[in-house]
């Protein structure tokens, strides 16, 4: 091989592996609500294959791709985005069985015991709430379907209690305000480390 | 409709047939998963390039993807390319913008010296598989254009907006035409394809008694298979249009899938 062909194809080599580490780091990894069952964050990167699948099947649309904004690494993997729709494995249509870990090819989502859940926690900015502004709204205590995670002070203006929700994001989905006094994030979230 | 336009009428719809499964397939219950792992029912196809980085990545073997891969190599391994030719969405995209520029592509094969070529991707994907390794993450899976358009065109239909990552698709085609053809230079994915394909035993021929060395058959090549050569027949994506644009039908629809190797198959019956 001629040297200079050789230099080439090191540079090529070269290139490829320094910018699969240089992208990461430019555009970082933001936290992310993920499905239930999802593996710890660094094993469902390597696992996900990207194929899609989880956010097809997911029978209320809360399963949406991290696009770039997300992350490099994350581009493609499965999120909750609870203003889509709200993950139904505590309660609804995946109460049996998550839907999201019966399709999913490489096992980056795995059945997990629906009353270990915990994929992070909604969070109550007071200033947008209804019931906390005067008005007459209860419309998240209500849609809970975890007994505890939400409590209501003179029986109108709604607490959270983010060590009892699991973060499946129905509150958040369902909060009348505009903008909506409710966010989900991944706090306190429990994750599997793969088998 | 000639039989040539029907041939390529069916193989350039065929991409598009199959993204519209992809996007309409989950609405019916009948096909889930973008390209890299689609299945109807329990029938699935998955990317064997993608099963290799996701293996590799997480330093462990992903057991639900070794038969949906296991069938996509026995398909390659009959034959070759086909997925390239029929089926990826891409690469009808990217011969588009090849065609619209470039020295590489216009003065063929003469610019492109084969040796470099085959080393060049082999290291590419060389370096994608480590990278994935070193990196834990499928590093091809985020740039690669099938996987993108697969992507996006699920998230146009669902939410009716597109990612950032479609802009990939515009920097790939810049590629194509300032560097090197991407589906016969490039694409890792090509290139596994075509180290599973190599020995596929249903490769065009050319009869040389009705050949008169035109060579069009050689022009009209995406891949840069020299037909008359006999040079680069594992990149040949069964397109068809070598046998379809031969003016003496050298290469005709009888012939267009028998070689030499055909014995073993047809003993196999």
């Amino acid at each position: 091989m001629k040297r200079r062909e050789f230099l080439k194809l090191f540079g090529v080599g070269v290139a490829v592996i320094s910018l699969s580490d240089v992208f990461p780091r430019i555009i970082r990894g933001k936290e992310l609500v993920r499905p239930p069952g999802a593996l710890a964050e660094d094993a469902l990167n390597a696992v996900c294959i990207r194929c899609a699948r989880c956010a097809q099947i997911c029978p209320t649309g809360a399963i949406v791709l991290a696009s770039l904004s997300d992350g490099f690494k994350e581009l493609g993997t499965p999120r909750i985005d609870a203003l889509r729709g709200p993950c139904e494995r505590v309660q609804g249509r995946c109460e049996r069985q998550a839907k999201c870990a019966e399709i999913c090819p490489t096992g980056a989502i795995l059945q997990v015991d629906r009353r270990i859940l915990k994929m992070g926690s909604a969070i109550i900015n007071a200033d947008r709430c209804i019931a906390w502004r005067g008005g007459s709204c209860l419309v998240c205590y209500e849609v809970c379907p975890v007994q505890g995670a939400i409590s209501l002070i003179d029986e109108a203006r709604p607490i959270f209690h983010a060590d009892i929700c699991v973060g499946c994001g129905r509150c958040v989905y369902a909060c009348p305000a505009q903008p909506k006094a409710l966010t989900l994030t991944p706090e306190g979230e429990r994750r599997l480390l793969p088998v | 409709m000639s039989r040539a336009q029907l041939v390529r009428a069916v193989r350039l719809s065929l991409p598009m047939l199959v993204l519209v499964a992809v996007v309409l397939g989950p609405t019916l219950h009948l096909v889930y998963g973008s390209i890299c792992t689609i299945g109807i029912g329990s029938i699935t196809l998955a990317c064997p390039l993608g099963f290799l980085q996701v293996s590799l990545a997480s330093h462990n073997m992903i057991l639900g993807l070794l038969t949906p891969v296991a069938v996509t190599i026995v398909f390659t391994i009959l034959l070759g390319r086909v997925f390239c030719g029929w089926i990826c969405p891409a690469g009808d995209l990217m011969q588009r913008f090849g065609e619209a520029g470039l020295p590489t592509k216009a003065s063929g094969l003469r610019l492109v010296n084969l040796v470099e070529q085959n080393s060049t991707r082999l290291v590419l994907l060389g370096s994608v598989l480590a990278a994935s390794a070193i990196f834990r993450y499928p590093v091809f899976c985020i740039a690669c254009p099938i996987g993108i358009i697969c992507r996006n065109v699920i998230s146009l239909f669902r939410y009716g907006s597109v990612g950032l990552d479609l802009l990939f698709i515009p920097v790939i085609a810049a590629m194509e035409l300032g560097l090197a053809p991407w589906c016969s230079h490039i694409c890792p994915l090509g290139t596994t394809l075509r180290i599973f394909g190599q020995k596929s035993p249903l490769v065009p021929i050319v009869d040389k008694a009705k050949c008169i060395g035109c060579s069009i058959c050689t022009k009209v090549c995406n891949m840069k298979v020299s037909l008359l050569q006999t040079s680069n027949l594992e990149d040949c994506s069964r397109c068809m249009e070598c046998s379809l644009r031969c003016p003496t039908k050298a290469i005709d629809g009888e012939r267009e899938l028998s070689c030499s190797h055909l014995s073993w198959l047809r003993a196999l019956y």
